[in-house]
């Protein structure tokens, strides 16, 4: 909240149009991947939300805000995908959804950015750093955003399966998204 | 060293491979046993790897056997035997070989079906052979059950009919399959 003024008397000197940002889903996607006994392991979370408020010439007034469906999980097996709802895994039970909040970010180089945000995920809240790039043309962007998350740090395969045996520990995630601009 | 049969006795290398088939499918057997009936955890997924990594190198090894088998003299039946007998032998080894290569290509479908990656001794990924098809993996595995009971019973049917040849018929049936051993007729 310390940037407030900073971000009032950006915003007030610059033209009126909106930054905020709508998702098709349809061409988007929240995936990860890792490893299971030295093979790929791929997945992706189906049902999510993203307010999206994001102007490449006023990076002050960024909200990224996502929440996630845990339960929506799938790794293309449903003998696999049966287990990750137990507590071991994302205990989705007691922790249904994971948020992803980030209000900082930096240009890091050309179309190149670095989101400092929060991540809560199965209880536990840490900061992730998430670069992404933004290519926007007119009134739609692509945005491709990848970052290794350690899961143990957030108690993802817990007890037996907190170390690196059968499942990886760091889990690479990988979006994409397609935005157009709201109106 | 004889590496390569002759009419009276195996080579080295039919030797060889024989009896490094018969281990690796009795480990098989009971291995399969113990890992289906493990509980959930790490130790299950090392034992299942495990299982699947011998058995496809129990493929490999039939498949160079068959091949090995083509290049070289098949010694001949024992000689007194009557010939239903030779053909109950000629039938139960087709049977085993077919089963041999049966058993890892439906312990392959269940894989692939359930989607797990396979990596053979943790060095050799191999692809899956189809998406993620549940009734597919409920077939193979039913298949792959039954395959191997009736491979439980030819190899006990195998051995039963080897010690015959060796303590009540006294014949080479058994010992020709052994190292160390010479033919009268190369002696």
């Amino acid at each position: 909240m310390r940037r407030w003024p900073v971000t009032v008397l950006l915003v007030g000197t610059l033209p009126g149009w909106a930054s905020d940002w709508q998702v098709d889903e349809a061409a988007s996607r929240l995936g990860f991947h890792t490893t299971q006994q030295d093979g790929r392991l791929e997945g992706e979370f189906r049902e999510w939300d993203a307010t999206i408020r994001f102007d490449p010439g006023n990076l002050q007034d960024t909200l990224i805000d996502v929440t996630i469906d845990v339960g929506s999980i799938t790794t293309g097996s449903r003998q696999r995908d049966r287990y990750l709802p137990d507590e071991e895994w994302f205990f989705t039970g007691r922790f249904p959804t994971a948020t992803f909040r980030a209000t900082n970010v930096e240009e890091v180089g050309d179309g190149r950015y670095l989101a400092h945000g929060e991540l809560n995920l199965r209880g536990v809240t840490a900061p992730v750093e998430l670069p992404f790039t933004w290519n926007g043309a007119g009134d739609s962007a692509e945005v491709h955003a990848e970052t290794t998350l350690e899961r143990t740090r957030f108690g993802v395969g817990a007890g037996e399966f907190a170390d690196s045996d059968v499942v990886g520990l760091n889990v690479q995630v990988v979006v994409d998204l397609t935005l157009s601009r709201k109106p | 060293m004889q590496w390569r049969n002759s009419a009276a006795r195996w080579g080295a290398i039919a030797q060889l491979l024989h009896w490094l088939i018969a281990l690796a499918v009795i480990g098989q057997m009971a291995l399969g046993w113990v890992m289906v009936s493990w509980r959930l955890s790490p130790t299950k997924f090392e034992l299942y790897a495990l299982h699947k990594s011998i058995g496809i190198t129990v493929l490999l090894l039939v498949l160079i056997r068959l091949g090995w088998r083509l290049f070289n003299v098949t010694p001949a039946p024992p000689a007194a035997s009557p010939r239903w007998e030779v053909r109950a032998a000629r039938a139960t080894h087709a049977l085993l070989y077919l089963l041999l290569l049966a058993l890892p290509v439906t312990g392959y479908l269940i894989n692939s079906a359930s989607n797990f990656p396979l990596v053979v001794w943790g060095v050799l990924p191999v692809p899956n052979v189809t998406d993620e098809n549940e009734s597919l993996q409920t077939v193979a595995e039913y298949a792959h059950l039954a395959l191997f009971c009736v491979l439980a019973v030819l190899v006990l049917v195998h051995v039963a009919a080897a010690l015959r040849h060796h303590w009540v018929l006294n014949d080479t049936a058994l010992r020709r399959m052994l190292p160390g051993f010479k033919p009268v007729e190369e002696r």
